[in-house]
């Protein structure tokens, strides 16, 4: 299994390394530069600040000098932000979005199983309907629409809770980020859990768990959930992604200072280095949780587990 | 008389399905008394699988049961699943079909069955494990401690129903009911098995289900025969095997093979230029197919052949039929796609009509395959869902006869329909509302509408009916026989490829240890391979006559993957000395003609 994980890495620099370079490439392809958002620059400054930044290379050359860097563990000075390095930036957003990220799937993946458990359990009951109902919804609703109807619902109408701001992950600011970049996770994983757990409660071992006289709690726990948890695993990657998506989104409309809404700000002033260092954060997180799924399900399944 | 074990009164069960009610048992009375062992015997849809899931509980959510069934005097049908979780298992346990699906795939082997120890008896986790190794000993499984650690898909097919009946076994229960125990295994294990579940007889009381008349023969006292939901007739399995009343019945009884009588046609006479044997319609020389596997050695892996098929040669003249046999996992199926050129050979020549095959391009393989049938053994997957029968069938007249004109190719498959006994509506349904049986013979139809002169079936009729099967098998003989069309049959039942075939190739790992024509070949068996699959075919015999000699091998065929040196038999081997493990016996012709591959026969 260890082995198993070191040669995923070992494949994984070199995706790495393809995500950097066509990141590199595709934001210069871009139109505008850094500096053209300073209002009434004087264009010999701006062609000053080029130079320091040493945008005046050839791209080819830049590139190097970026991949030089990035060997040695600099991500370079951020070009928005004067007197900050991407580093400092990131160091400083990541704990938010972490904090945000971690909690969503969490919340989404224990209420999303807990959901369908349920809903196969009572198949075809009314709770069924309106658990997969509910889902449906939350699957079809994008995170920008639920956001905004949350905060004007729970924030304005009803007064509960802050609208915007993070006071250092004050537990009641955290509470309607974390539901509105949940809310499409718990919805998918509850649909698949569902699907899932009805196919295994047919199965024919769980038949034989039956017929081995276990009470039907034993036979749920044991024998049907386990194969019922593996494409809801399967599903956990795309799910992680989408919440590092939902979570750029999702940063902006709340006002948090994440790395989710360090990126889009960066992006609107192209400032290079940041892009480009939180896209690596995103990458490398998304290929690590990856492997932390699949080695998951090489634990619930040991057919596939590499021999 | 006292109460019996088990009654069984008046049994109806209903299924709710969109196109309405059906009405699986209807109103079925049986009991079993203590020491009894009762077959069930029906073909699918006959209602007795629902019978038994109806007294355990166990049907579906759909289903709803009535009447009356009294286990030890109290009832239980439709008792709540508690009062029903101190008699499962405990006192009435049951043995399923397909063993692999059956046992839970991620648990091992051991917790499996210390769980129901710990359910009914309470006992302590130690106290289990001794009880459960136990049990594994019972049932004779080589190295139970190993087994113990292990899951499910570790062990063999006859290794993991022998853990099945382990576990139903592990209280003591008062009765065993076991549901097509042996239909999911190979020939041989099979006869390892019924062997095994004969010497239960005296401990506990068995009710068994089986399509199979043969099964019953070797095992039962008493009989209950189904049809379409109700019990046709019942009584002591003597009785009905000698004298039975029921048309239905004597039906199954035909089908079955008897093993004083050599059955079937006589073999094909031979032909002209078949004697002269200067060109055989298809010549197979020293076939190989390995493919590679990954193997892990300490910290590096690497390619280890296995070896499907390794160094076959045999020849087909026009118009004989060969059956190939073996188990599963002997390489007859890799050797049928080899033959066909749809997986390559490693070595070797396949030579069709003087030509050799291996060399073509695609383009030219392709124009040869006009000649070349097929039929498969799944017939429902493997024909395409989305087309219709008749364009399924027509399918192979656009490929190879691109000029025909539309009015021709319908009528030409209308006498394709015809044929193979469907109907002209059919062609305009689709394979899903088809029976198995009626897939078979479109498939047939498919195959032979370009009238091939080599036709390959790949165990065409295990996945039937008996009394379809027979349907079947008189419909590719007739067929046959009219369109002079050479046959590879390939089968792991040897009664079948009795009634079917003119010469037999038997198969052991990738190899043939006996080819021989089929009178010779099931009259006096050479190889001890062969002796013990013919005795392991569940005959028409009776359990109080005094039994034929009974062949058993002991334990699993080996890897391909690392077969055993010298004769590849030989670890299962009644007769095998050290010069067998020394050296693989070549195939050599014997007196009567057939040609085998053992230093002592």
């Amino acid at each position: 299994m260890l082995r198993y994980a070191l040669k995923r890495l070992v494949v994984a620099a070199p995706t790495l390394f393809v995500i950097i370079t066509v990141s590199f490439f595709l934001i210069r392809v871009a139109p505008g530069g850094p500096f053209d958002l300073i209002p009434n620059i004087d264009p010999a400054a701006a062609e000053n600040l080029r130079k320091a930044y040493d945008l005046d290379k050839p791209l080819l050359e830049q590139y190097g000098n970026y991949l030089a860097k990035l060997a040695r563990g600099d991500l370079g000075p951020s070009l928005a932000y004067r007197d900050r390095n991407v580093a400092e930036l990131i160091a400083e957003g990541l704990p938010v979005s972490a904090q945000l990220g971690l909690t969503a799937i969490l919340l989404g993946l224990f209420g999303g199983m807990l959901c369908g458990i349920a809903a196969a359990l009572r198949k075809n009951s009314a709770a069924d309907f309106t658990v997969m109902a509910i889902a449906m919804a939350g699957v079809a609703i994008p995170t920008f629409v639920t956001a905004p109807l949350l905060t004007l619902f729970f924030g304005l109408h009803l007064g509960w809770l802050p609208i915007s701001g993070w006071s250092n992950g004050q537990f009641t600011h955290i509470i309607l980020p974390v539901v509105a970049l949940a809310l499409p996770a718990m919805a998918g994983i509850a649909r698949i859990t569902r699907g899932s757990m009805l196919e295994s409660l047919s199965a024919d071992h769980v038949r034989t768990a039956r017929a081995k006289g276990l009470p039907e709690w034993k036979v749920v726990v044991r024998h049907a959930l386990r194969p019922a948890c593996m494409p809801v695993v399967s599903y956990l990657g795309p799910a992680i992604a989408g919440a590092m998506t939902g979570s750029v989104v999702i940063e902006t409309i709340f006002g948090l200072p994440g790395i989710g809404r360090a990126f889009v700000e960066g992006a609107l002033n192209r400032d290079y280095s940041l892009i480009l260092g939180i896209v690596i954060v995103y990458a490398t997180l998304i290929i690590l949780l990856n492997l932390l799924a699949d080695m998951i399900y090489g634990w619930l399944d040991p057919r596939v587990r590499p021999q | 008389m006292s109460e019996p074990l088990l009654s069984c009164r008046d049994l109806h069960v209903r299924f709710k399905t969109h196109e309405g009610e059906v009405h699986a048992v209807k109103g079925v009375d049986f009991e079993v008394r203590a020491g009894d062992c009762l077959g069930i015997v029906g073909e699918s849809g006959s209602g007795k699988t629902q019978t038994t899931m109806a007294l355990m509980g166990l049907l579906a959510g759909n289903a709803a049961a009535s009447g009356n069934v009294r286990f030890r005097g109290e009832e239980i049908l439709n008792a709540p699943a508690a009062r029903l979780n101190r008699i499962r298992g405990r006192r009435m346990s049951m043995v399923f079909q397909d063993p692999m699906a059956s046992l839970t795939p991620f648990m091992r082997v051991g917790a499996q069955l210390c769980e129901v120890l710990r359910q009914h008896f309470g006992m302590s986790r130690p106290a289990a494990k001794a009880r459960a190794l136990e049990g594994l000993e019972i049932v004779q499984i080589p190295e139970p401690r190993q087994r113990y650690d292990m899951y499910p898909h570790q062990l063999s097919g006859g290794q993991r129903q022998r853990v099945m009946i382990a576990q139903a076994l592990l209280c003591e229960p008062d009765l065993l009911i076991a549901d097509e125990p042996t239909t999911a295994l190979d020939l041989t294990i099979q006869a390892q098995i019924l062997d095994f579940l004969r010497s239960l007889k005296k401990r506990t009381t068995i009710v068994i289900i089986t399509h199979d008349l043969g099964v019953v023969a070797g095992l039962c006292d008493k009989v209950l025969v189904m049809q379409n939901g109700g019990v046709v007739e019942r009584g002591a399995t003597e009785a009905i095997f000698n004298a039975s009343k029921h048309p239905y019945t004597q039906s199954l009884l035909a089908a079955l093979p008897r093993p004083a009588r050599s059955a079937g046609r006589p073999p094909a006479a031979p032909r002209a230029g078949m004697a002269a044997g200067n060109r055989a319609l298809l010549r197979v020389d020293g076939l190989k197919v390995h493919f590679p596997t990954r193997a892990q050695h300490g910290l590096r892996s690497r390619t280890v052949p296995l070896k499907a098929v390794d160094g076959v040669s045999f020849r087909i003249e026009p118009g004989e039929t060969v059956g190939i046999v073996g188990e599963s996992g002997c390489g007859k199926s890799t050797l049928s796609r080899a033959v066909l050129q749809l997986i390559g050979a490693t070595g070797g020549r396949i030579v069709w009509q003087g030509e050799d095959l291996s060399g073509l391009s695609r383009k030219a393989m392709n124009e040869r395959r006009r000649h070349l049938g097929v039929v498969f053994q799944d017939p429902l997957s493997s024909l395409n869902p989305r087309m219709t029968i008749g364009s399924i069938i027509a399918e192979p007249l656009r490929r190879f006869y691109p000029e025909m004109g539309r009015k021709e190719r319908d009528a030409a498959v209308l006498k394709a329909l015809r044929d193979v006994g469907l109907d002209r509506e059919h062609r305009g349904r689709y394979p899903h509302e088809f029976s198995g049986g009626q897939c078979q013979r479109a498939s047939i139809a498919r195959a032979m509408i370009v009238k091939p002169k080599l036709l390959v079936c790949d165990e065409p009729v295990s996945s039937l009916d008996v009394s379809t099967r027979r349907q079947i098998i008189r419909l590719l003989q007739e067929l046959g026989g009219r369109h002079e069309v050479a046959i590879i049959f390939i089968s792991h039942d040897l009664s079948v490829v009795r009634v079917v075939c003119d010469r037999v190739l038997v198969m052991y790992l990738g190899r043939i240890v006996e080819a021989a024509d089929r009178n010779t070949l099931f009259d006096s068996p050479a190889h001890p391979y062969t002796q013990a699959l013919i005795s392991a075919i569940p005959a028409l015999e009776l359990a109080s006559r005094p039994p034929r000699q009974r062949i058993v091998l002991r334990g699993d065929p080996p890897s391909p993957t690392a077969p055993p040196s010298g004769c590849v038999f030989r670890t299962r081997c009644p007769v095998a000395t050290d010069l067998c493990g020394e050296q693989a016996p070549p195939l050599r012709k014997l007196g009567n003609g057939a040609r085998v591959a053992c230093h002592h026969a």
